[in-house]
């Protein structure tokens, strides 16, 4: 049987993804359209993102911390 | 009389020609599974054969209505010419330009939809895609499966501590975090199946590393 990747690991990998193509911030609704989810799912990850500081959410705008790029195991 | 058909030869050619594409294709993704090798080239013989007869049903045409031409060039200048050109038909593409009528003018999508011949291989190719990554999802499963009861003895706390080292040195923390998190939460919800949370794992970093893990996680126990 095939294994939906979840939600939460495929925002982290875009995010991941988008900081490599230089860009330094996205806006949730952006997030939540490339990945064709709802922006109450994408919002709820985000903010559990947020809590450990891994990323900053300002007026809806997407900003990884340093904390969340870094690449220390 | 059959035997002094010029075309013969290249009837042969056709036939063979897809089932040896086949088998390289075959060979290049997906080594060893000969079981597979052998079910995808069904379509292949039947496409090779259809081309075949096509070929030969036009050289046919020509000769009844004697348009072929004569002496001793013809016999190897016209199978040439023949086969190229239905060569020529078979890989054309041609398109389609939709224009959907959206509502804003700004988001004006042409979809161009490739309709010809060449759809047949496409589909082809296609079906051969899903045949192996069905394949290849079977056979993670049964690793999985199998590697799973070597791990029942270890204690899920000490597998999730000891899958991190294993992750890609690489990985951002927002990634490795995330991904810890929802194999911990899939041992939990799952009641101490691991299977969910080990197929995410060979997912996502390949059954290498998940192989790799797995020795290890093994070995240190014995």
């Amino acid at each position: 049987m095939k294994i939906v990747e979840p939600l939460s690991l495929t925002i982290a990998k875009t995010l991941a993804d988008l900081l490599e193509d230089s860009i330094s911030s996205i806006s949730l609704d952006v997030l939540a359209y490339k990945l064709n989810a709802t922006s109450g799912d994408v919002r709820k990850v985000i903010e559990s993102f947020s809590q450990k500081g891994l990323v900053r959410l300002v007026d809806n705008q997407i900003y990884l911390t340093e904390e969340g790029q870094s690449k220390v195991a | 009389m059959i035997f002094e058909n010029p075309y013969l030869p290249y009837l042969f050619t056709f036939i063979a020609a897809y089932p040896i594409s086949m088998l390289e294709y075959g060979h290049r993704k997906f080594r060893k599974n000969y079981l597979l090798l052998f079910k995808i080239s069904f379509p292949f013989h039947l496409y090779g054969i259809a081309h075949g007869l096509l070929a030969t049903f036009i050289y046919w045409v020509l000769f009844k209505k004697n348009l072929l031409p004569g002496g001793e060039v013809a016999a190897i200048l016209n199978p040439l010419t023949i086969g190229l050109g239905i060569k020529g038909i078979t890989n054309l593409n041609f398109y389609n330009i939709v224009s959907s009528k959206g509502k804003e003018p700004s988001d004006d999508k042409v979809q161009i939809i490739p309709v010809g011949p060449k759809l047949v291989m496409d589909s082809i190719e296609k079906y051969c895609e899903t045949l192996i990554e069905d394949n290849h999802d079977h056979y993670l499963d049964a690793y999985i499966h199998k590697s799973i009861e070597a791990l029942r003895q270890i204690p899920p706390a000490t597998i999730s501590q000891e899958i991190q080292k294993y992750l890609p040195h690489s990985l951002p923390k927002i990634v490795r975090e995330t991904f810890m998190e929802e194999v911990k939460q899939n041992i939990g919800d799952n009641n101490g199946d691991l299977y969910f949370a080990m197929r995410l794992f060979a997912n996502q970093y390949g059954l290498n590393r998940y192989k790799k893990f797995v020795t290890h996680i093994t070995r240190k126990r014995q």
